[in-house]
């Protein structure tokens, strides 16, 4: 007996170490990994070349924690364990208030070089574009930021007025009109739901406050925009983004849609498909639920079936935009919506190509600031 | 290889521990010092596969060094083997210019406390202090046993010559062994590495615009971080080493409980404290040659100790500054030490401490001044912001561990609870040795956690 209680601990630490191990032989090879929505690295082969210069060991440690069993759990495990340790924040996510995780935006997201050269670019496209076209410029500032009553004690958060001071003073005597004050609108609507608990986006209620302040600014009837206030509820077990990064979360979000919609045509990316729809509904199966939108970010999207009015407009957008274009879609002729990102054509070619009479830049402010290739595409 | 990696434990770990021990132990631990050298020799050359040559060359030529100088160290003819010493110091010290000081290679991991053990075999057989070695994997063994590889302690050959032959792993040793392990990856991964990321958000600050309470928790947390990283690696060495069989020296006796700076050093990095003393100090003459004749041995010891850390000037002038404490200490200081109360004396030992880890921090010395304002509340940063207050509050519960776990409050406690020898001394054992390593694993793997948030844009 005396022995045996000697050997516990010792039995204890084998069975772990030996445990984890034969698991981590025997679980099956994944190639994807839908919570941190990319591909997985798989055991790579054994080459004499590789492993002198290291890219075998560098890509087999990459294999072992890529592939190792139950890697969301033990994520999740870490992300409780600092909960306790008093921490408010994992992996750059604030536990705040009312169940809403929120990413920590800092000095670096907000490079002071990137983010002035792209409002500079930006400030001079309106400039050259204005005379063709009615251009906006709407920038949605992140939800940490206008959700910051629910941020933890003290948790620091970049102060996002620089940015739009920055906007402000690059576009000069544009900025009037051109500027769409949406943060100030969703400033006044921040106890709604207008952003999500688990994700960055804001919802398709923010979304509808952003349509309206833009028809307050085209100067149309508010009617437009109030007729549209009516949704849908397609899904209730939401986990987005900001979720995915610490595999915790109290509360689901819900999805709405802004429906029923008229029938449009949709062609994606320049003849790939047509569908009637600006929605996949498809995707609320899966996990990537956002993707219900226009299918996650395409490159181009031209839609028709809005209102015979003769008028075109180009969108020019990150993700933010896709739970808005609904909206927009039946007040004009022809949509066409661009992902500079996803599209190697410059601003200006898109203003030529399809001769727009409206612009729409509609972008996050923090995707915008970090944007790396946004001044080179429209200067 | 590091050992707080998930490869370390579900392959290399597992793997080593099954050869060694279905392997057999006779022709006195021949065949397990076989499986610990090529292990070792996989262990240091998966991060960098050409250095696999420079340890086997180092081994080489220590080898044959240690055994040349040992042939005539019997045969009465001892100046001819000193000069295999002298070669083996030159050899080695050449290795460490050439790679840790010349700055034009990456460097060679754990070269700083390997090369130094090299250097104890030749001299250790020199001074009749030890055989030399006749077995090739035995010494091999020595030289590149991958639980003290990386981070020491800097085992001298002396220690552990009789137990590279002659040793065995009962199960209260590889108790231990376990248990001490597993309280040093404890103490690497979950709280060095945490006291590391407040430091490391301390420093991402910009100094000009730092608050004073945020300059100080930023060293308070180096202090710490140093402290656990460091004194972690030598318990999974010490560990390890017990898991295999071995009892090797202690690295780390509580040092900020020390009360003086004397005393700090006595606990600080024991290994490499006691090889300069017995390598270089006594050499010299120690303290036996008059008052001026130590007060320059004392300075070259802490010279060389100062630059053994780094290539960098502020390593140098860390080395200096203890000198200087040192020195005083000697003179007077330490007399006073002795009667003021304890407490006052631990304070003292605790601030010189705590500034000279701001020296070791930046390696830039012009970093330092403006790091010092910001400290003394000159900078434009004030006493506190709320950012700081965060930084404060939500690593409240942290920093008070790591407080207490700097003490000989939990060894005390563990102590207490080893002695009771019962079954729920084993069990609270066990159940610390899960917990502690299932903690691990997940901090291990969170910290690999990397979502491709592609949709975000």
């Amino acid at each position: 007996m005396k022995p045996m209680k000697k050997m516990l601990p010792v039995l204890a630490f084998v069975a772990v170490l030996f445990g984890l191990t034969i698991l981590s032989l025997t679980t099956e090879e994944k190639t994807y990994s839908s919570t941190e929505k990319r591909e997985l690295q798989t055991r790579p082969k054994v080459k004499i070349k590789t492993i002198k210069n290291g890219e075998f060991q560098q890509k087999y440690e990459t294999y072992l924690s890529d592939q190792f069993p139950g890697r969301d759990e033990w994520v999740q495990l870490q992300t409780e364990i600092s909960r306790l340790f008093g921490k408010s924040e994992s992996n750059g996510v604030y536990f705040g208030k009312d169940h809403y995780l929120l990413e920590h935006y800092s000095e670096e997201d907000f490079d002071e070089e990137t983010m002035t050269s792209n409002i500079s670019a930006l400030a001079a496209f309106v400039k050259r574009t204005k005379k063709q076209a009615d251009v906006k410029v709407m920038m949605v500032p992140t939800k940490t930021w206008i959700l910051r009553d629910k941020l933890p004690a003290f948790a620091p958060t970049f102060e996002e007025q620089r940015f739009y001071d920055e906007l402000d003073r690059q576009l000069g005597a544009d900025a009037e009109g051109i500027l769409i004050p949406v943060k100030e609108k969703l400033k006044e609507h921040a106890p709604e739901e207008i952003y999500y608990r688990t994700d960055h986006h804001w919802t398709t209620l923010g979304a509808w406050y952003g349509y309206e302040a833009y028809v307050n600014a085209m100067g149309d009837d508010a009617g437009r925009a109030n007729e549209k206030k009516r949704f849908v509820q397609v899904c209730d077990d939401f986990y987005g983004t900001t979720y995915a990064k610490v595999n915790r979360a109290s509360q689901a979000d819900a999805i709405y849609l802004y429906e029923p919609q008229p029938v449009l045509s949709v062609v994606y990316n320049m003849g790939e498909k047509t569908t009637d729809s600006l929605y996949e509904m498809e995707h609320l199966e899966t996990k990537d639920q956002y993707r219900v939108f226009t299918g996650g970010n395409q490159a181009v999207l031209e839609i028709t079936g809005g209102e015979e009015n003769g008028k075109t407009l180009l969108v020019i957008k990150d993700s933010f935009a896709n739970c808005m274009l609904p909206f927009l879609a039946e007040d004009v002729e022809k949509m066409v919506v661009v992902d500079l990102r996803q599209l190697n054509i410059g601003c200006d070619a898109l203003v030529e190509r399809f001769s727009p009479t409206e612009v729409l830049v509609l972008y996050n402010d923090a995707q915008f600031a970090k944007d790396r290739d946004f001044a080179m595409k429209c200067s | 290889m590091v050992f707080s990696s998930l490869l370390f434990f579900v392959r290399f770990l597992p793997c080593v521990l099954l050869v060694y021990f279905i392997v057999p132990g006779y022709m006195r631990n021949t065949w397990k010092n076989l499986v610990l050298f090529l292990f070792s020799l996989l262990f240091y050359a998966w991060g960098e596969p050409v250095y696999i040559w420079l340890m086997l060359f180092s081994t080489a030529v220590d080898y044959i060094n240690g055994g040349l100088c040992g042939y005539f160290v019997e045969r009465d003819r001892r100046s001819t083997a000193r000069i295999f010493v002298v070669l083996s110091v030159v050899i080695n010290l050449s290795l460490l210019a050439v790679f840790k000081y010349a700055g034009k290679f990456a460097l060679p991991i754990g070269i700083s406390f390997y090369t130094f053990q090299s250097m104890s075999y030749t001299i250790d057989v020199y001074r009749g202090k030890a055989k030399a070695e006749k077995n090739p994997l035995n010494f091999g063994a020595y030289i590149s046993a991958f639980p003290q590889l990386i981070a020491g302690p800097i085992v001298r050959f002396s220690d552990i010559a009789g137990q590279l032959r002659e040793r065995r792993s009962d199960i209260e040793k590889i108790r231990y062994g376990v248990i001490r392990f597993v309280c040093g990856l404890g103490k690497k991964v979950l709280l060095a590495n945490q006291a590391g990321e407040i430091f490391y958000t301390v420093t991402g600050y910009n100094v000009d615009q730092m608050t004073t309470v945020a300059a100080w928790l930023g060293i308070l947390a180096f202090m710490l971080q140093i402290y656990f990283d460091f004194s972690g690696y030598s318990d999974m060495a010490i560990g390890l080493m017990a898991i295999f069989g071995f009892t090797i020296p202690e690295n780390f006796d509580h040092p900020y409980e020390s009360k003086s700076i004397t005393e700090f050093w006595r606990r600080w990095h024991i290994s490499l404290g006691s090889w300069f003393k017995e390598y270089v100090y006594i050499p010299l003459g120690g303290s036996r040659n008059g008052m001026a004749r130590t007060f320059i041995n004392i300075f070259i010891v802490w010279f060389m100790t100062g630059m053994w850390h780094g290539a960098s000037v502020n390593f140098i002038l860390w080395g200096l500054y203890f000198c200087f404490f040192l020195i005083m200490e000697k003179i007077w200081l330490l007399k006073l030490l002795d009667r003021l109360p304890r407490w006052l004396s631990h304070v003292y030992a605790l601030v010189v401490i705590y500034f000279g880890w701001l020296l070791f921090a930046w390696e830039d010395i012009h970093g330092h001044s403006v790091y010092l304002k910001a400290m003394a509340g000159i900078g434009a940063g004030g006493l506190i912001s709320g950012e700081t207050l965060y930084l404060l509050i939500s690593n409240a519960v942290l920093l008070l561990i790591l407080v207490i776990g700097s003490t000989s409050i939990p060894k005390r406690a563990a102590v207490f609870i080893v002695k009771k020898e019962g079954i729920c001394s084993s069990v609270i054992q066990s159940v610390y040795v899960v917990v502690i390593f299932v903690l691990c694993i997940a901090y291990l793997v969170n910290g690999t956690y990397n979502p491709f948030l592609y949709f975000r844009f």
